[in-house]
């Protein structure tokens, strides 16, 4: 099945004046209204076939509005008949009871103009209490629960770090709290006592509030692809003043792509760069011919459909192996406190049940930063990220 | 009460109240007004003659005893759905080890490319039967077009968007796509932070679409091929934070629109909902 949105009626000669017949094409949904207005008033007793060997989809709207059209014919006397529907709207037709129309029906004509609602500007949907100049302060006393905030990477479920989180309060005998960012919403702005996140976001908390990085996965670095579209046969070189699509401005995905581009004799400075919000509307935004350039997370490029994947072209892809998510607890706990999460996380991988944890977490296990990997991140970060 | 001790053995939460049909049907004894979330209906075979009563009885939960899915994934997955999970509910009644893809949708002119992608993957990964993944990108389209259109709604329960309309997303306003697949069992689960949705009018929808069939003008169309599609449906509700739409397929069975699938709409809310 080939998704395609648009969907038009052509009339077939019949060579007789009392059969009408139709070619329906495309899928039937909430913007058929119009197409199919057009041929709501026919001639009073005449018969209708409609052919719908060249319909892909019907959607619960789609289905309203041939209904309507049908009721419409069905009480000016005319019958009518749909021909060669596909399986899946076949038995669509018969559960939902627009199978009684298709022996032959009788119709009668009213507007199926969708309706047109007043749009007001809604108020939002539940919102988090949590506001983004929420005070960052330090925790009150040396028992006080401490905020651990996860910033997960694509595809991660939550009930691992819940685990985790479990597994160091009984290890350190300190009560945490775990909390994963509202969608979009920075580490930054979340007060945390430790957090897991990004590396460029991690960086800039080390950079701008002196966290302390203690920790990063054993496994591999996160690394970064640019593509143009396939059909686009430029040479990586030719892409000066280009147009660049990535999902955020403060992302190691965005900071990566530039130094690439520029270790490439690019000069990133020169390109527009839309930020779509997440990859996958970057993508889309490539593939539209919206953009010359995206940069993506390679993971995410790795798990797209080859449909999409053939739609793009791999033009470049880092191989830093210094950009890793970090572990960071906060500049005011105590030296203990560090030393205490470090050596608990370090030794999950010689322990049963954290060997576990681990592997819900799906991460092998924990190792510390490199200080040249600290340095190259941070190189990255003043150039690129502080902009 | 209800319980059918010889095959249900295997059902054992402790939690719940299991109505057996058998008893259920006989209405001798009045169902006790108590918390909906911990009523389960198990059903021998087809069920939607029902709905009404269900809907009086405040009965949302709804498993077919004899289906091999439940068996496959453990009763218990299903049972314990009132409790809930830290994952999303996709991920807490399938197992862990099978692909999966998230998306986030965020304006209504993302979805046909979003629909493409799933089922470009779908494709790829060899489902047995095509049947299922064109049924999973019709269900995907409801269940969006219910995030963008039917979900948004004012205090006076009147929609704020036209269907059809293209708009982008409000900065609060969320929708999140999940795709699960793994032997036997492919999984969608389509997220949003509106919360309008109620067990009443989830019921109503599907006695009045199972009696008169879809009537132009009158919404619940998408909820009634969401349950007559799929091999299992499951809606939670946190009012005004958050919808939770949960479908499955059972692979190791032809596809069918058979209306025995089971459902469970689960209302998360301190004071019980005033049924309709």
């Amino acid at each position: 099945m080939v998704i395609d949105n648009a969907f038009s009626i052509k009339p077939i000669q019949t060579g007789d004046d009392t059969v009408q017949s139709f070619e329906c094409i495309g899928s039937i949904d909430a913007h058929s209204g119009p197409a199919l207005n057009e041929i709501q008033i026919l001639p009073k007793s005449t018969k209708v076939i409609l052919n719908f060997s060249q319909v892909e989809r019907v959607n619960s709207m789609g289905l309203s509005l041939l209904l309507k059209t049908f009721e419409n014919w069905e009480s000016h006397h005319i019958q009518v008949e749909v021909n060669n529907l596909n399986r899946m709207i076949s038995m669509l037709f018969k559960i939902t009871g627009l199978g009684r129309f298709l022996p032959g029906l009788i119709a009668q004509a009213s507007d199926v103009a969708a309706k047109n609602q007043a749009s007001v500007d809604p108020a939002p949907p539940f919102q988090s209490n949590k506001t983004k100049d929420e005070e960052r302060a330090p925790t009150s006393s040396a028992n006080a629960t401490l905020k651990f905030v996860a910033n997960l990477q694509t595809g991660q479920q939550m009930s691992g770090w819940y685990l985790l989180n479990t597994y160091l309060q009984r290890r350190i005998e300190r009560a945490i709290h775990l909390e994963q960012p509202d969608f979009g919403q920075e580490v930054a702005n979340t007060s945390a006592d430790l957090f897991f996140s990004k590396p460029f976001e991690a960086l800039s908390m080390i950079h701008n509030h002196g966290y302390v990085p203690l920790l990063r996965p054993k496994s591999e670095a996160d690394e970064v692809v640019i593509l143009a579209r396939s059909t686009d046969s430029r040479e990586f070189t030719h892409f000066n003043k280009s147009k660049v699509s990535t999902a955020s401005k403060n992302s190691f995905v965005y900071i990566l792509g530039r130094s690439l581009c520029d270790e490439s004799g690019l000069d990133s400075g020169t390109f527009d760069f839309v930020f779509a919000g997440n990859e996958i509307k970057a993508l889309q935004m490539l593939i539209k011919k919206q953009v010359d350039l995206l940069f993506m997370l390679k993971k995410t490029y790795q798990g797209l459909s080859s449909l999409a994947r053939s739609s793009t072209r791999l033009v470049d892809e880092s191989e830093t192996n210094f950009a890793f998510h970090l572990f960071c607890s906060a500049p005011y706990l105590t030296s203990a406190i560090h030393q205490s999460l470090s050596n608990t996380l370090l030794e999950m991988a010689d322990d049963e049940k954290g060997k576990q944890v681990l592997d819900d977490i799906e991460i092998d296990g924990w190792c510390k930063p490199d200080e040249g990997e600290l340095k190259m991140l941070e190189l990255l970060f003043k150039r690129y990220g502080a902009a | 009460m209800g319980h059918n001790t010889t095959s249900t053995s295997h059902l054992e939460t402790s939690d719940i109240i299991r109505v057996s049909e058998d008893f259920y049907r006989k209405a001798e004894h009045a169902i006790p007004r108590i918390s909906r979330q911990f009523v389960v209906f198990l059903a021998e075979g087809e069920f939607s003659d029902l709905f009404s009563r269900f809907a009086q009885d405040g009965i949302c939960r709804i498993l077919p005893k004899h289906d091999d899915l439940y068996e496959r994934l453990g009763w218990d997955r299903f049972l314990t759905q009132h409790r809930q999970g830290l994952d999303g509910d996709l991920h807490c009644l399938t197992l862990k080890s099978g692909l999966k893809r998230q998306f986030q949708l965020t304006h209504s002119d993302d979805k046909l490319f979003l629909m493409d992608e799933i089922l470009a993957w779908l494709s790829e990964n060899k489902l047995p039967d095509a049947d299922y993944s064109n049924a999973l990108v019709m269900l995907l389209e409801e269940m969006l077009e219910n995030s963008l259109y039917a979900a948004p709604r004012d205090g006076q329960d009147k929609p704020y968007y036209s269907k059809g309309e293209s708009r982008e997303l409000k900065e609060n306003e969320k929708i999140g796509i999940d795709v699960t697949l793994d032997e036997g069992v492919l999984g969608l689960m389509v997220t949003d932070n509106w919360g309008t949705l109620s067990p009443a009018t989830f019921l109503k929808h599907l006695e009045h679409a199972m009696q008169e069939g879809i009537v132009a003008g009158v919404g619940g169309g998408g909820l009634y091929m969401m349950w007559r599609m799929s091999d299992y449906l499951q809606i939670r509700i946190h009012p005004h934070h958050k919808t939770q739409i949960t479908v499955l397929w059972d692979l190791n069975k032809p596809f069918s629109m058979n209306p025995n699938t089971g459902f469970q709409c689960l209302y998360h809310s301190e004071q019980e909902e005033v049924m309709g």
